[in-house]
């Protein structure tokens, strides 16, 4: 097929229609709109006016904006943490905050930025993306989804109790065992990182079965897996990850609740148990999170860098198989963060070569990217700034990867600042940077007003140098001694100018990213309209207005490539057809309330799905989650009892309403 | 980008013979193990430089260059194939033979070594002599040029010993015991630290490990056994000292070798005034930061075990007197 | 205004083709998938712990009893035949026989719960007393409780069935109930197998 460079006039036309705005495309033909259908598609799906609406809408966009603003909030708490331990560091002794209080600072900020930033703000792109990307108009469950939104919420604010209980929690995010059992943390403060991390883990859960079941059965027609936006491809392979990783973790603090809570003895050497049983598990999820966060970022950025340089993707399916490479082998690589434990040799061998080998796919997306850009003519806009910032400090952090990877080596800098750097570098530079090019790049679609460029490029460079400035050195302060989570340091070992360094670096990055905070509210109000498809892009969500009206699409495209929107020729939108034969596909279905239901593997239309109406039903449940989880933090039975009886109710009304349409 | 990277790496260079001789700098070894890693580090570190000089050339040209049909005459394939699996192969490999060598290396066990066990608590390191059964805290002697073998053991949560001159580190897991192994080139003293999070105090958990030139290193041993006599108080405030801690609670946690002070609770205090720092690396040891120690314990190293004491003045100076006789 | 359709896509009347599974159906697999993963987690705790142990049950714990346990084991994973039977029935349209099905399975079912539910609380150990009986005692009651959750939805999909809200043409929730209940059966077997089987027989 031929690519056609979209910024040139001649914007594809229907079929057999005359458009008068080319950019309406997916929305509403003249000729629709003149039967005044507009109005009672808008009455079909808007939700609820204030607040009723607003705890009952089951519309992914209000959802998925829902999710990036509470992640955001989370963010910028984070980040004030982090703030206050560079100020604590700065200086031998700076006596800013004692043991205790640092000890918290830093618990709460990995616990944070992992469970209730990174994971639900990729989340939150999914859950607006998917369903514009694939050309329908919400995800498989859109109830689940709203469940799914609440429980992060709920979770979330869970953990932040805890500052209000005085006793957030203190034992490092990844929480290692005896540490945190009873005895040595006798107060409540574990409970609340144990039950939160429960907790949230069922929105991440019942969140990715949503983005696997919509992926298979709701594609446009036309769209075979072939055709699929990487975007889509990242989000697949992230939630079969999710399904497959979750539960250990859900395990691991489950456990350690059980021997807190009821005094079982799953870590308790004295009594047949294992500490480094808790390490496995956590790990066995942790690291293929580190993926889970890794791949829809690299989506992204599969999704930024082509448009930006005009260009299609070269090497569309190695950057498949690399995505699902690096699906599969991150769960065989769990162990290199026990290198230092006694493992036997052979083992610890088996873990550094897996370790290795997951770093040729990241190789081969590299190669993508470089040939896109070699075949390609770049445009520098604010996405584009922060996907080459990706580039550059995902390139570091991957060879540092590789060099943590190399087990001997690994004994000296694990758990050293040279481990903090090299993953600040990862987590940091290649999750965050995509998802602030992602602000600026799919912001315009979500609020109909493009971001500041100037104000866009300050904050970059101000991210960009802030975050090497800052991180750099701690890859030296590792290699020169520094173990991680310690509140001060010695004066007499020359630590300090390099904690002060990486100190100021710190806040210039803090102050970049209140830049894109500013930039964001300003221009929801102030920004120029941003139009259909301000960048010219290739993907289905540049086919319909900015915003989105609440039906997404009032007919549903037909694809029959990988750009849509890049193709010569006609761009394909499905008509009434009096046969009946391809329901779902036109505006009646639409003021229906309907999207249609495609088979996994051709994409071929065969029923349609009603979406459903607005209800109160997954807050209630959520709602019961939240109770019953309170009931076991502060040990009241009755009250978990209550909670899951609430939430069975939910439960319970939601399937009875659920229909038995299918075979 | 690109100077600043080589600023950077002559800084490195530059830094590292600058840090302070008793800090613990992994890239200033003294010990063949941390010399094997030191080595592995600067082949990784020019391979990883030169890896991301190509790579961000390539992201450079191909961002700012003028627009291209494919690269080089290359296909799409072609080109990801090589870039992107097969160079990353070879250099993989590289990199995966330098791992099991180094880690062969490392992993050597000695014949005849010096053998010594250290026990993680919250927030000391207990330090017992296996040849004489001498027992110390936060401070361990080894003689020079010879195998040091020391079981890494934990009473309570996990700890990680690491003494970056030397070795790698090894984890101190409860009911797991571990076994690392370092030989140390010269006499003097460097750093060992706690690398794994252990609670309040984890910061403040340095060990000593000071190299003795074998012959010292005999003489030192043969006047710290287990049955030492005590040494005796010199002068009056010494003896009320002694006096002092035994009747109160000390004795009930510390022990002196040779006095019927036996408790395990805390640091053996047999050889305290010979240690360089108090409170596992909290304080230098000095009398007055000695006073300040056992009269406001827990301002010194909050979270401590160790509870204020509230003994008079007079008190604490007599076992000011007494403690730092001990040698 | 014209009805053809968008180009390279044929049209194809549903009655003539196959219907693939329906999103619900992948739903329920996505959800067996990550909760196998939770029995996955806590069997490997197991195996974890029994491979760091000199004896296992330790000395001075005595090893499980095979007897009633087999029988109830036996009543359990009959039960998935009439909820075999029961999904077989629906496609035919015999409510009688659905709604009869269902009943004798839940009858089952509750068999089984109702013994797990007794051998727990008269177990030679409380899940306190040792890393066997904390392991034994949670992923036997975990167990449980998805039996129990099973139950739950087996009175739901009856209420459907005496009501009429299912019937041969619609019945997603039976379809969904039964993997769930094949699933929970499939679980049993190797819980079954590494909790009794291989302690008594290795």
């Amino acid at each position: 097929m031929t690519v056609h460079d979209a910024a040139e006039p001649g914007f594809p036309r229907t079929i057999g229609r005359e458009i008068a705005d080319p950019a309406s495309i997916g929305v509403l033909s003249e000729e629709v709109a003149r039967r005044g259908v507009r109005r009672h598609l808008q009455e079909v799906w808007e939700d609820h006016p204030g607040l009723h609406g607003f705890f009952t809408t089951v519309d992914h966009k209000r959802l998925g904006m829902r999710y990036l603003y509470t992640a955001f909030a989370f963010f910028f708490l984070a980040g004030a943490q982090a703030l206050i331990m560079r100020t604590q560091l700065a200086q031998p002794d700076a006596g800013v905050v004692g043991p205790q209080l640092y000890n918290e600072l830093f618990t709460m900020h990995g616990t944070t930025m992992i469970f209730l930033f990174n994971t639900p703000v990729l989340a939150g792109f999914a859950n607006y993306l998917l369903p514009l990307q694939l050309g329908t108009r919400d995800l498989a469950f859109p109830r689940l989804n709203a469940f799914s939104y609440w429980v992060f919420l709920f979770a979330g604010s869970l953990m932040y109790l805890s500052y209000f209980a005085g006793r957030p929690p203190d034992g490092g995010w990844f929480a290692y065992v005896p540490l945190t059992l009873k005895p040595f943390s006798p107060t409540s403060a574990i409970d609340f990182w144990g039950l939160g991390v429960m907790f949230v883990g069922i929105s991440t859960t019942v969140g990715a079965i949503n983005f696997v079941v919509t992926i298979f059965k709701y594609r446009a027609p036309g769209m075979t897996l072939n055709r699929m936006p990487l975007f889509c491809w990242s989000v697949l392979t992230m939630a079969f990850m999710i399904l497959f990783s979750v539960p250990a973790v859900t395990v691991a603090s489950g456990l350690v609740e059980f021997d807190r809570i009821f005094g079982t003895a799953f870590f308790d050497p004295g009594r047949g148990g294992s500490a480094l049983l808790y390490q496995h598990l956590f790990w066995f999820w942790g690291h293929p999170e580190v993926y889970i966060l890794f791949l829809p970022a690299v989506g992204m950025m599969l999704t930024t860098i082509p448009v930006f340089s005009r260009q299609r993707l070269a090497g569309y399916t190695f950057a498949v198989a690399a995505l699902v490479a690096i699906g599969f082998i991150s769960f065989g690589v769990w162990a290199h963060h026990m290198f230092a434990t006694g493992m036997p040799s052979l083992a610890m061998g088996v873990f550094s070569a897996a370790s290795q080998v997951i770093a040729i796919p990241s190789g081969v997306l590299y190669f993508c990217w470089i040939a896109t850009l070699l075949q390609g003519k770049v445009r520098w806009t604010t996405p584009m700034l922060f996907s080459t910032g990706f580039l550059i400090i995902f390139l570091i952090g991957g060879l540092t990867g590789v060099m943590v990877s190399v087990m001997p080596f690994d004994l000296q800098v694990t758990d050293s600042y040279f481990v903090v750097a090299h993953f600040h570098y990862v987590l940091n530079g290649a999750v965050v940077f995509p998802i602030f090019a992602a602000i600026y790049y799919w912001g315009p679609k979500m609020t109909g007003r493009m971001l500041s460029e100037r104000l866009g490029r300050i904050s970059f460079w101000t991210m960009f140098v802030g975050f090497n400035v800052s991180f750099f050195p701690m890859h030296l302060l590792g290699l020169f001694g520094m173990p991680r989570r310690v509140f001060t340091y010695d004066r007499g070992w020359g630590w300090g100018t390099l904690n002060l360094v990486a100190t100021v670096g710190g806040f210039v990055f803090g102050l970049g990213t209140l830049l894109t905070l500013v930039n964001f509210l300003w221009s929801k109000r102030r920004g120029t309209t941003a139009g259909a498809n301000p960048w010219h892009a290739d993907t289905l969500e540049w086919a319909t207005t900015s915003p989105p009206p609440e039906y997404d699409f009032a007919e549903i495209p037909v694809v029959a490539g990988r750009h849509p929107l890049w193709e010569e020729g006609s761009f394909p939108v499905a008509a009434p057809d009096p046969s009946g034969a391809v329901a779902g596909l036109d505006v009646a279905a639409a003021e229906d309330r309907e999207m249609p239901v495609v088979d996994g593997i051709e994409s071929l239309p065969e029923d349609t799905m009603r979406i459903p109406e607005p209800t109160w039903v997954p807050l209630i449940a959520a709602g019961g989650l939240l109770v019953f989880f309170l009931g076991m933090l502060v040990r009241a039975s009755l009250v978990g009892v209550a909670g899951v009886a609430l939430a069975a109710v939910g439960v319970a009304v939601w399937t009875w309403r659920a229909r038995d349409d299918e075979r | 980008m690109r100077t600043r990277f080589a600023a950077v790496v002559l800084g490195t260079l530059v830094l590292a013979g600058c840090a302070s001789r008793s800090s613990p700098n992994s890239l200033d070894p003294a010990g063949s193990q941390a010399r094997s890693i030191s080595g592995l580090w600067w082949v990784l570190l020019w391979t990883a430089t030169g890896v991301f000089v190509v790579v961000l050339t390539l992201i450079l040209w191909g961002a700012f260059g003028r627009r291209r049909g494919n690269p080089g005459g290359l296909g799409d394939h072609r080109f990801i194939t090589v870039g992107g699996i097969a160079v990353p192969f070879v250099i993989l490999a590289i990199v995966g033979v330098l791992t099991v060598t180094v880690a062969r290396d490392i992993s050597a066990r000695p014949e005849d070594p010096f053998r010594v066990e250290v026990i993680g608590h919250r927030w000391w390191w207990e330090v017992r002599y296996h040849d004489t059964g001498f027992v110390s805290a936060n401070e361990l002697r080894v003689p020079t040029g010879r195998p040091v073998s020391v079981t890494v053991r934990s009473v309570d949560v996990i700890h990680s010993l690491w003494i970056p001159q030397v070795a790698g580190k090894l984890d101190a897991i409860p009911g797991q015991p571990n076994h690392l192994t370092f030989e140390l080139d010269r006499p003097g003293r460097i750093t060992g630290l706690c690398a794994e999070y252990c609670g309040i105090q984890h910061t403040n958990m340095a060990i000593a490990v000071v190299g003795m030139e074998p012959d010292d290193f005999s003489k030192w041993m043969a006047e710290h056994s287990a049955r030492t006599s005590p040494v005796s108080p010199t002068s009056a405030a010494e003896a009320r000292g002694e006096a002092t801690f035994m009747q109160e609670a000390c004795s009930g946690c510390h022990s002196i070798a040779g006095t019927m002070a036996t408790g395990t609770v805390g640091p053996a205090l047999t050889d305290l005034a010979a240690r360089p720092l108090l409170g596992a690396g909290a304080i230098p040891n000095t009398p007055e930061n000695l006073r300040r120690w056992i009269a406001d314990t827990q301002g010194v190293k909050p979270g401590s075990l160790m509870p204020t004491l509230d003994l008079p003045p007079d008190e604490v100076d007599d076992l000011v007197a007494y403690l730092t006789g001990l040698r | 205004m014209s009805t053809v359709v968008a180009t390279g896509v044929p049209p194809s009347p549903p009655a003539a083709r196959a219907r693939s599974r329906p999103a619900a159906w992948w739903g329920m697999v996505m959800l067996i998938v990550t909760e196998s993963m939770i029995f996955a987690a806590l069997i490997s705790s197991d195996v974890f712990i029994r491979a760091s142990s000199a004896h296992w049950p330790p000395s001075g714990t005595p090893e499980p009893e095979l007897g009633t346990i087999g029988v109830f084991s036996v009543v359990l994973l009959g039960s998935s035949v009439p909820v075999w039977w029961s999904e077989r029935a629906i496609r035919r349209g015999r409510m009688a026989q659905v709604r009869s099905a269902l009943g004798a399975a839940f009858l089952m079912g509750a068999g089984f719960l109702a013994y797990t539910i007794w051998e727990l609380s008269h177990s030679e150990g409380g899940w306190t007393d040792s890393a066997y009986f904390s392991v034994f005692h949670t992923i036997v009651g975990l167990h449980a409780i998805h039996v129990a959750l099973g139950l739950a939805m087996s009175v739901g999909v009856q209420a459907k069935a005496w009501s009429g809200r299912i019937d041969a043409e619609r019945h997603m929730t039976l379809r969904m109930f039964a993997m769930y209940w094949h699933f929970v059966d499939a679980i049993w077997v190797v819980v079954f197998t590494t909790l009794y089987l291989s302690v008594v027989w290795w």
